[in-house]
């Protein structure tokens, strides 16, 4: 038979490796174990089963759900109650009253193990401050400028679609001319015509020496001075 | 294509003649600052915000002779009233890089912002002004609305001050590379609340763009449960005082779980006391000093385990982008995001963009204390290493000059674009001009 004292160790263990912290709490004489696991703070109230008549253990289960309610009401964030492992289920109030009241069942086992049955629901409501709402607010904001440009990005596809269909036979008329012309034309390589790029950056090095050390030796000059000359012959 | 070197000779040199080089004009329109101003080795910065003078207090403004409504730049200070004025008249514009279109006030400020930056720089012009050549930079997911509103505010301006011969907008990442003099290369522009991967090769590879929904206010999420569990839950509420913390004590893990064995090892080494500023208050992190490196390494991998307890705790987990029938998981680690990325450009191309990742933005500006550099290190080095771990040798580097770079990319871009260029919106380039778009 494990006995409260042990079922209050091995729970308060297993909730330290979790990283809970243990409170120093006024309502230790209700609960016999109190834990903040970051923002919520936990009241725990420990049963043995001390007893073999099942109606017994239920009263005393109910009535301990009632008392910690009362007690804990607006003082901690969630309840849990604990018993050891091996109490029959069929003896424990049903889980829809646990979870009508919000509380928490925990199982515990003599070798530490513990099981939460029933997940506790925190008491407190949160309501929504000012700047919460803001938050939502520049969020649903930042959302909706998000799903309009996606639509807008959808219907410039259609029209691209079209001309893209349009140039495919286009590039393949062309590249069937080129075919046809490529036999006759000698290939003699002109070496003036192309970029020397030597020559070039030194150039756009001479002309940008008195610009800020950012645009100096900047190889977008070059890139960006072409823009829009690509497209010419 | 072939091109006469007497040819790009030529472009270049109508590109950076004489009245480009004094009337060339920078806009970076980030999230908290607006930086501007015409060539020169640095712009002018003010905060990205406005004050409006409304309400009962515009009576008492009108008798001190004020009639402005808006106010921006280092005055709005001297007009800062009761807390719920400054929730009710102060508006910053901009949320992730992004207005919505329907937002007149926060349009209002932009216009104001902009006007104060004309006003300034036309003090300083010569007799020969005709208007500045004008490059904006808006966030990569800027919408079209965008463009075309600050198009509007431009043309606007330029009716009333005759400060804008011609005006075009890129993309900050595009600014970012013209900035470090990398054509081909990928830029991680991480800021508050959003972090843009762009590919770059010439031209920003639109279709291989990747954003996710995160940024510095996921560390400052984890920092805000690192207050509340060293017991200090009503700092944790101070967003302001949540960010100094957090720059003062976060650090980057090389290895998240080698960072924690060690400092768990030995505490008095990691151990840090923060002291609150203006105060006598000082927060001792004491053995939970390894908690550090969870700040630094949130940015790079939220899907590590550390922090399923986190977000069980009611910590809000990035959410996922959703384009098209695609879902990027908002959680993924930065270094997959990057080769997610780049797998969507061809493959010619990937290992040439593997060999220069840039990294702008606040979020990727950490200190590396000189004596935890076994364990500690700089975002660059993070990411190189995530990368390493999953098979991609790629060569990281972060911004020259975080706070300015897409400023100076403005500039250069407005002293090369040739004047013929104009703007286009399928490729969203060229020149918006006074004659010729109206």
């Amino acid at each position: 038979m494990i006995t409260e004292a042990k079922i209050k160790s091995l729970l308060k263990e297993h909730l330290l490796r979790k990283e809970w912290e243990e409170c120093s709490h006024r309502l230790d004489d209700i609960f016999d174990l109190v834990f903040k696991d970051g923002r919520n703070i936990i009241g725990i109230k420990i049963l043995g089963i001390y007893t073999d008549s099942h109606a017994r253990l239920r009263e005393e289960i109910e009535n301990a759900m009632l008392e910690t309610l009362k007690a804990g009401s607006g003082k901690v964030d969630k309840i849990y109650i604990a018993v050891p492992a091996n109490t029959r289920l069929a003896v424990l109030p049903p889980a829809n009253k646990f979870k009508k009241a919000g509380i928490g069942l925990l199982l515990v086992k003599e070798d530490g193990g513990v099981e939460e049955r029933i997940i506790a629901r925190p008491l407190r409501s949160e309501t929504l401050d000012l700047k919460q709402l803001e938050e939502l607010s520049s969020l649903i904001t930042s959302l909706k400028a998000k799903v309009y440009a996606i639509e807008e990005r959808i219907k410039e596809i259609q029209p691209l679609k079209q001309r893209l269909s349009l140039l495919e036979s286009k590039i393949s008329r062309i590249d069937e001319r080129i075919s046809a012309i490529r036999p006759r034309t000698l290939t003699v390589p002109d070496t003036s015509a192309y970029i020397k790029e030597n020559v070039t950056e030194k150039e756009i090095a001479r002309i940008s020496t008195d610009l800020p050390e950012f645009a100096r030796d900047n190889p977008w000059l070059t890139v960006l001075s072409r823009r829009g000359s690509e497209d010419k012959p | 294509m072939i091109i006469s070197n007497k040819k790009v000779l030529e472009v270049v040199r109508l590109s950076l003649e004489e009245y480009r080089k004094k009337y060339a004009y920078g806009e970076d329109y980030g999230t908290r600052y607006f930086k501007f101003g015409p060539i020169a080795d640095k712009p002018e910065v003010i905060e990205n915000r406005g004050l409006f003078l409304a309400g009962d207090q515009s009576v008492v403004y009108k008798i001190f002779g004020i009639s402005k409504q808006i106010v921006v730049g280092p005055e709005v200070i001297n007009y800062l009233g009761s807390r719920e004025e400054v929730a009710r008249y102060l508006v910053y514009p901009m949320k992730d890089g992004v207005i919505d279109r329907g937002d007149e006030r926060a349009w209002q400020v932009l216009y104001e912002l902009t006007v104060y930056g004309f006003k300034k720089a036309l003090e300083k012009v010569g007799g020969d002004f005709e208007g500045f050549y004008v490059t904006a930079a808006l966030s990569a997911i800027a919408p079209d609305y965008m463009y075309e509103k600050i198009f509007d505010m431009h043309v606007k301006i330029d009716r009333e001050l005759k400060a804008v011969k011609a005006i075009t907008i890129i993309p900050q990442p595009l600014a970012v590379a013209i900035a470090q003099k990398t054509v081909t290369c990928v830029v991680v522009e991480s800021g508050h609340g959003n972090t843009q991967i762009t590919p770059i090769s010439m031209y920003p590879i639109r279709n291989a763009v990747l954003s996710l929904n995160r940024g510095g206010a996921e560390a400052d999420a984890i920092t805000a449960e690192i207050l509340r569990d060293l017991g200090y839950e009503d700092r944790a509420s101070e967003e302001k005082f949540v960010r100094m913390f957090k720059e003062a004590v976060g650090l980057i893990p090389l290895d998240l779980d080698e960072a924690i064995a060690k400092a768990k090892e030995n505490p008095e080494r990691f151990r840090v006391k923060y002291r609150v500023p203006g105060t006598r208050i000082e927060i001792d992190m004491e053995d939970k000093s390894w908690m550090r490196f969870l700040i630094g390494e949130i940015i790079f991998n939220p899907e590590h385990e550390i922090f399923e307890s986190y977000y069980s705790r009611g910590m809000p987990r990035p959410r996922d982008t959703i384009i098209g029938d695609e879902r990027i998981r908002g959680t993924m680690p930065l270094s997959e995001a990057i080769e997610e990325s780049v797998s969507k450009t061809s493959i010619e191309l990937q290992p040439s963009l593997f060999r220069k990742i840039i990294l702008s933005g606040g979020n990727f500006a950490w200190k590396v204390p000189s004596d935890m550099r076994d364990v500690a290190v700089d975002a660059a080095t993070k990411i190189k290493k995530q990368l390493s771990d999953i098979g991609i040798e790629a060569s990281v580097e972060l911004t020259k000059d975080p706070v300015y770079s897409v400023w100076k990319g403005c500039i250069v871009y407005s002293l090369a674009v040739p004047d013929d260029y104009s703007w286009n919106w399928e490729r969203r380039e060229g020149w918006f001009k006074r004659g010729e778009h109206y």
